[in-house]
C-alpha cells in the first residue's frame, strides 16, 4: 500500500502552519547503506514572508508575556517540563529513528532536557536578583539597575541534532520575558512537530514561542536584516560567512548579535545577553 | 581705620583669595609624539592636525595625525604588554589605578583648564564635574581590580585582552576614563584614540601615566581623524572594539568589524525625552529641564533634548522657561560665571545652524535667548527651544548635539510614555511629578537605559551608564561596566 507522506507544519502564533511558499524539502532517514534512502517526511522550507508574518505575531505577544509576573511564566515553564515528561516514547523513537542517537544516549538526552527546563522554570524569579544592584551614588539619589527583556529573539540551531541545545537557548531566552523564533534546520528540522505540540499544549501564549524550519541558509540573513528582530543568537559552530552577512545586517538596526563560543554554557549570561539594564535615578531630596 | 593698616589687610586679602584660573595658564606642548609603549615616541606619520581653542578660534597647538603604521606599533606595545599586566596581582594593578587617581585630583586644575581651552566647556563644568569624575571613575575601578572573582560566581574571569577605544570630544577626559579604568583593573591593555578636536587632555593624560611609572604599553595613545580610529578599532591585534560617538559611525564599525572576533561596546547617540507633569514642583523642573539640554552646549548624548510638557501647565512652564533661558551667560568658557561656553568646533557650530534653518523652514515656532552678546570671535550659539513640533519633524527625531531642545506636549501618562519611546534612540529620560506611583508605573515602560527621576545629567562611576536600542550597548560605570572587558567561562548548570 502506497504510505501516505505527511508535511511537518511550521509553528507560528500559536498556529500550525505550511509554508506561504508553498515549498518543502525532504527529511531523510539516516541510514547506514548510501544508496538506499527512505523519505520520513516533508518538512516545510521556511520563507522570507514566513518570517515577516511570525515576527509581526510574535512581537504582538511581547507586551502580554513580558508583563505577566515572572512567577507565572516559570509555572508555565514547568507545564512545558510536565508535558515534555509525558512524551519519553515518542521522543526516544524520534531521536533514535531520524535522530541518528543510540537509545542509551537519546536517553540521557531526554533527562537533560526536562532538567534544562525546570531549570529555567526556577529561573525566572531570580536571574534579575543576581545581575541588579543598588549603586552608590554620591549625593541625595536612590540609583538602581534592573534588568527588562529586549524583545523578540531569532535563535540558529546547531548544525547537528541536540534537542537539549534548542530547548537551552530557547527557554534562555523566553524566561526573562522574551519571545523567539527558533529556527531548525534540515538536521534539527524533524523535532519541529514533537516540540511545537508540547508548546501548543502547554500555556505558552500563542507567539511566545515560534518554530521554523528551513534546509539552507538564506533564513538567517533574512532574520538579521529584519528590523522588527532586536536580537539574535548564533551558535558556536555558525559559519564565518553566516556571521559576517548577520553582522553587516544587524550593524543598520544595532541588533544585539551574539555568537556564542564553545565553552560559553553559563545561563546566566545567556540570560542576560538578551536583557537591557536600566539605570534610575531618584532623586531623595525633598 | 589707620590707612596703613587697611593696606595691610587689603594686600593679606588679596593674598588669600585663589587666583582666578583663567590667569594660571596650562602649559600647553605641540605634540610631535604619540604615547606607545610608555614613552612619547616620534610618530611615522608626517600629517599634523591643529588644535584650536572654540573661544577664539586661535591654534593652541598642533599634534599627530596618526597612520596605520603608529596605529601599528601601539597596537603591538599593547599586545606584548598585555599578558605581564594581567598577570599582575589584582592588588598591585589597583595601585597603580588608585596612584593615577590620585595624580589626577593634584593636577585637576591645569587639566579642567586645557580641557575648557581645546574643547570649550565652561570652566566651572571642567572644574566642577569633569575633573571630580575622572578621578573618581580611577578611583572606584581601581578596588575592582583585586575582586573580580566576585562578577561571576563558579565560573572564571579572565581579562578580553587588547582594547581598541575611540572616544569622543564632548567629555575627553571624562570618556577616556570610562573607557581605560574598568579596561585597566580586569586586567587587558588599552590604545585609546581621542577625538580630532579634542586630543590635548588625553596627551597631558599620558604625562601622568609616565610619571606614576604606569608599565610601558598598558596603555598606549594615538591621535588621528576618522582614518586613524577606522584603523585601530578594526586592527587585527583587537580583542575588544569600545567606541562612544555617533549612531552612524557606530554602524560603520560594527560593518567593518563584522565576522572578526572582536567583542563590541557601543555608547552611541540619543534623543532622550524629559518629561514634566503638571503636579510636579515646577522651579525644580526648570532646574532639571535647562540641565538637561544646556549642560555642556547640548554636547551630550543623553541630553535631554525632547521635552515632554503637559498640556495643562505649557503655558506657564514656557514662560518660566523662557525666563530662565534669558539669564543663561554665554560667552568665554574660562569665566567662571559662565553657563554656556563655545561650540566645540566649526563643523558642529554649522551643523546646528543648518539643523535649526531647517526647523524654522518646516513652520515650527523658534525661541532663543536674546539679552546676552555673543563674543565675535570664536562659535557660540544661543540656548534656544523649538515648539509646536509634529513628532515626526527632524527637529524631534534627530540629535541636534547643541543647546537646542524640542518641545512638544502631552495629555496623559500613556501619551508621554508613547511619545517619549517614539525614537530610535533609548538612551535616557526624565520624569518629574511628585508621585511616586507614577514614577515608578514611567520608568518600567520607558524604554531607555538611565532614567532620572526628578532630577537630569546626574553621573557617578558606581552607576552604570548606556542605551537601549539605536543608543548602543554595553554599560559603562558601576559593576555592569566591567563585563564588557572580560570573558566568562564555566558552567553553572
Amino acid at each position: 500500500m502506497n504510505q501516505v507522506l505527511k508535511t511537518i507544519k511550521m509553528f507560528s502564533g500559536g498556529k500550525f502552519i505550511r509554508s506561504e511558499s508553498g515549498r518543502v524539502f525532504e527529511f531523510y532517514q539516516p541510514s547506514k547503506s548510501s544508496t538506499k534512502k527512505t523519505i520520513w517526511a516533508n518538512v516545510c522550507e521556511c520563507s522570507k514572508k514566513d518570517i515577516r508574518n511570525t515576527v509581526e505575531l510574535a512581537n504582538k505577544s511581547f507586551g502580554g508575556w513580558s508583563e505577566r509576573t515572572p512567577y507565572n511564566r516559570g509555572q508555565i515553564l514547568y507545564r512545558v517540563a510536565e508535558i515534555f515528561q509525558a512524551r519519553e516514547p515518542e521522543f526516544l523513537q524520534l531521536a533514535t529513528k531520524l535522530g541518528g542517537l543510540k537509545k542509551s544516549i537519546a536517553k540521557a538526552e531526554f533527562e537533560k532536557c526536562i532538567n534544562t527546563i525546570v531549570f529555567y522554570a526556577g529561573f525566572t524569579d531570580k536571574y534579575s536578583q543576581l545581575l541588579s544592584s543598588v549603586n552608590p551614588v554620591q549625593g541625595n539619589f536612590l540609583n538602581y539597575t534592573n534588568l527588562f527583556p529586549l524583545g523578540l529573539v531569532a535563535i540558529q540551531s546547531k548544525k547537528t541534532f541536540s534537542c537539549n541545545e534548542i530547548i537551552d537557548k530557547l527557554c534562555a531566552v523566553i524566561c526573562s520575558g522574551n519571545v523567539a523564533i527558533q529556527f531548525l534546520n534540515k538536521k534539527n528540522s524533524f523535532i519541529c512537530a514533537f516540540l511545537s505540540e508540547i508548546f501548543a499544549t502547554s500555556d505558552i501564549p500563542p507567539g511566545v514561542i515560534n518554530i521554523l524550519t528551513h534546509s539552507g541558509d538564506e533564513v538567517l540573513k533574512h532574520a538579521s536584516a529584519h528590523m522588527e528582530i532586536p536580537g539574535l543568537l548564533l551558535t558556536s559552530d555558525c559559519s564565518k560567512e553566516i556571521k559576517v552577512v548577520c553582522q553587516e545586517n544587524g550593524a543598520d538596526h544595532l541588533k544585539r548579535i551574539n555568537c556564542l563560543t564553545k565553552n560559553q554554557v553559563d545561563s546566566l549570561q545567556l540570560v542576560s545577553m538578551f536583557t537591557e539594564s536600566k539605570t534610575v535615578w531618584a532623586s531623595t531630596g525633598i | 581705620m589707620n590707612k596703613d593698616i587697611e593696606n595691610v589687610f587689603q594686600e593679606n586679602f588679596i593674598k588669600s583669595m585663589s587666583p582666578a584660573l583663567e590667569s594660571h595658564p596650562v602649559q600647553i606642548d605641540n605634540y610631535g609624539t604619540l604615547f606607545i609603549n610608555g614613552k612619547f615616541t616620534k610618530a611615522n606619520s608626517r600629517k599634523r592636525i591643529k588644535s584650536i581653542n572654540p573661544a577664539n578660534e586661535k591654534v593652541l597647538a598642533e599634534f599627530v595625525d596618526a597612520n596605520e603604521k603608529d596605529v601599528d606599533s601601539a597596537m603591538v606595545a599593547a599586545t606584548k604588554a598585555q599578558v605581564k599586566w594581567a598577570k599582575l596581582p589584582g592588588s598591585e594593578r589597583a595601585k597603580y589605578l588608585f596612584k593615577i587617581a590620585r595624580l589626577i585630583q593634584e593636577n585637576s586644575r591645569e587639566l579642567a583648564v586645557l580641557e575648557t581651552m581645546d574643547g570649550g566647556k565652561p570652566i566651572k563644568e571642567s572644574r566642577d564635574v569633569d575633573l571630580p569624575l575622572v578621578a573618581a571613575h580611577f578611583f572606584y575601578y581601581a578596588g575592582w581590580a583585586d575582586k573580580l572573582k566576585y562578577l561571576a560566581t563558579g565560573a572564571t574571569v579572565s581579562p578580553v585582552g587588547v582594547c581598541a577605544q575611540v572616544i569622543p570630544w564632548n567629555f575627553p577626559l571624562m570618556m577616556a576614563a570610562w573607557k581605560i579604568a574598568p579596561a585597566l583593573a580586569a586586567g587587558n591593555t588599552v590604545v585609546i584614540k581621542p577625538a580630532e578636536s579634542t586630543s590635548l587632555s588625553l596627551l597631558k593624560l599620558a604625562e601622568l601615566f609616565q610619571q606614576i611609572n604606569l608599565p610601558p604599553g598598558v596603555v598606549n595613545v594615538v591621535t588621528g581623524g576618522g582614518a586613524t580610529g577606522a584603523a585601530l578599532i578594526s586592527h587585527k591585534l583587537a580583542n575588544k572594539a569600545a567606541f562612544t560617538g555617533s549612531t552612524s559611525v557606530g554602524k560603520q564599525i560594527l560593518r567593518a568589524n563584522a565576522g572578526k572576533n572582536i567583542k563590541g561596546t557601543m555608547e552611541l547617540g540619543g534623543k532622550s525625552a524629559n518629561i514634566v507633569f503638571a503636579d510636579c514642583a515646577i522651579d525644580q523642573a526648570i532646574e532639571g529641564v535647562v540641565a538637561g539640554i544646556y549642560f555642556n552646549q547640548g554636547h551630550v548624548c543623553c541630553a535631554g533634548s525632547r521635552l515632554l510638557i503637559q498640556e495643562s501647565i505649557e503655558q506657564e512652564f514656557l514662560k518660566k522657561l523662557q525666563k530662565r533661558i534669558a539669564q543663561l551667560r554665554v560667552g568665554n568658557p574660562l569665566d567662571k560665571n559662565t553657563d554656556i561656553g563655545a561650540i566645540n568646533s566649526k563643523e558642529q557650530l554649522i551643523t546646528i545652524k543648518k539643523l535649526v534653518a531647517n526647523g524654522i523652514e518646516q513652520g515650527c515656532e523658534y525661541y532663543q535667548a536674546e539679552t546676552s552678546k555673543l563674543p565675535t570671535k570664536g562659535y557660540y550659539h544661543q540656548p534656544s527651544y523649538f515648539r509646536g513640533l509634529a513628532s515626526g519633524s527632524t527637529i524631534n527625531r534627530v540629535e541636534i548635539f547643541g543647546p537646542v531642545l524640542a518641545v512638544s506636549t502631552f495629555r496623559t501618562v500613556n501619551e508621554a510614555i508613547i511619545k517619549a519611546n517614539d525614537s530610535r534612540f533609548g538612551l535616557a529620560a526624565g520624569v518629574w511629578t511628585s508621585k511616586p506611583s507614577r514614577v515608578h508605573f514611567l520608568t518600567q515602560k520607558l524604554k531607555a537605559g538611565i532614567i532620572w527621576t526628578n532630577t537630569y545629567n546626574n553621573f557617578d562611576p558606581t552607576s552604570p551608564f548606556g542605551g537601549f536600542k539605536e543608543s548602543g550597548f554595553g554599560r559603562e560605570g558601576g559593576w555592569h561596566g566591567l563585563f564588557p572587558y572580560v570573558n566568562i567561562k564555566g558552567a553553572n548548570k
